[in-house]
């Protein structure tokens, strides 16, 4: 056997990513994507639109907020550090009404003195659907000027649930919620209820 | 925003026993719709015991981004911070430049940068540029200032169009009309006189308001502007 030949029974080398190292990789892409989709990152650099930079483009409608404000007052609820904005919704006839409790401005939930604030403002907000709003909403700001919260739920679930069509149950499955600062709000809850 | 399915595991857990210890009655309202809320969100059964199943489903579901109301709507008046800051903040600005406006300070340094930046926070908001070609209008030291006002009314009409929707353009120049009438109105009170282009643009206003809908208030209206600019009853550059 001649050298040459000795030579070309060597196994050949191996090229690239060995199997191991590419699932490694596949892994921790995946752990990537998921954190940054927790912490909402392509949103916040611009990447990604968010549902609200989509469809709250419009102009707000002031003159649909003036009459909810003036509905709340009339109600006898506390309107101080509360603001309303009507924001239609682009592409539809639909408006959302956006309800801003702002502690920052003077908002305090202990100066209420009606009976269940919640039922209270369920049935201000349910005179509204005439005026083409078909989502209410709720949004909390803290004493630092800090979004905590935020509660939204359909007009038709409302309604329906003012004119005793909907039990408390049946109402609460039509509410969402979110926060962007968990800890803040769970501080927040701790602080209003000392 | 984060979906509270992620913040209720931790919530529920960490707050259900404080929550049932509060006995003040406004707050024991809020906390029968919080525990309702979360028993019918299966985050809770109904002694207040989680639901670590259903909240590990939600966490695992909000890191991948699945979170969702299940309605677009929704999702985008949950996740409307950002959106809304924005508008609160521009809010703010434009409220700034019209006091500014009212109190007759200069309109270069002390109107405009207020609208400007209500503008740049909310560019496809067309109340932004109505006040700030008001604000132009009334701009004497400024001798483009018909031009840049004209410039601002047509991207506000250009906005409102866009929508496609007839009552949106409507809603816009009514935004306008009353910004023009507040404008005048607190002239008058201060004996002071408008600008020709602001009675100019009153006119114009006016007139379209009346092709659009026919209401004869608006007519009635046109004419007095038109009277004002015929009588004189304007400021003028020197």
């Amino acid at each position: 056997m001649s050298k040459d030949s000795k030579t070309q029974t060597k196994p050949p080398k191996k090229k690239g990513f060995p199997f191991g190292k590419i699932i490694l990789l596949i892994l921790v892409l995946f752990v990537l994507a998921a954190v940054l989709q927790y912490f909402r990152i392509p949103q916040k650099i611009g990447l990604i639109k968010s549902p609200a930079d989509n469809l709250f483009t419009m102009t707000p409608d002031s003159e649909k907020a003036a009459v909810i404000m003036d509905n709340l007052q009339a109600a006898g609820l506390n309107t101080s550090g509360v603001e309303v904005y009507v924001l239609p919704v682009a592409g539809t006839d639909h408006n959302l009404a956006m309800i801003v409790l702002d502690a920052s401005k003077g908002f305090t939930f202990g100066s209420y003195s009606g009976g269940d604030p919640v039922k209270d403002f369920l049935a201000v907000i349910s005179q509204a659907q005439g005026d083409g709003i078909n989502r209410a909403a709720i949004t909390y700001y803290d004493e630092e000027g800090r979004q905590l919260v935020a509660a939204t739920v359909p007009m038709d679930a409302i309604n329906a649930y003012s004119q005793g069509n909907l039990t408390d149950n049946q109402l609460m499955e039509q509410v969402d919620v979110g926060t962007d600062d968990l800890w803040a709000f769970i501080g927040m809850i701790k602080d209003q209820l000392k | 925003m984060r979906r509270i399915l992620l913040i209720l595991c931790i919530l529920i857990i960490g707050l259900m026993p404080f929550l049932s210890a509060c006995d003040s009655g406004e707050a024991q309202d809020l906390i029968y719709w919080a525990k309702l809320w979360a028993i019918v969100h299966d985050i809770t059964d109904t002694d207040g015991n989680p639901n670590y199943g259903a909240v590990t489903r939600f966490a695992v579901g909000e890191a991948f981004g699945l979170g969702s109301t299940g309605d677009e709507e929704g999702d985008a008046a949950i996740d409307a911070a950002r959106v809304l800051n924005n508008m609160r903040q521009a809010e703010e600005s434009a409220d700034q430049g019209w006091e500014a406006l009212n109190k007759g300070k200069n309109i270069k340094q002390s109107v405009l940068p207020h609208f400007n930046k209500a503008i740049d926070l909310r560019p496809d908001d067309w109340s932004y540029r109505n006040g700030r070609g008001i604000a132009n209008l009334e701009d004497l030291e400024n001798p483009d200032n018909a031009k840049a006002a004209r410039d601002d009314f047509n991207q506000a009409n250009e906005i409102a169009k866009r929508s496609g929707k007839p009552a949106e353009y409507l809603r816009m120049l009514r935004n306008r009309e009353q910004a023009l009438a507040r404008l005048v109105a607190i002239k008058n009170d201060e004996h002071a006189f408008p600008t020709k282009e602001v009675y100019l643009e009153q006119s114009r206003t006016y007139d379209e308001l009346y092709k659009l809908t026919g209401e004869k208030s608006y007519l009635l209206l046109k004419q007095q502007a038109d009277t004002n600019i015929q009588e004189g009853h304007y400021w003028v550059r020197d």
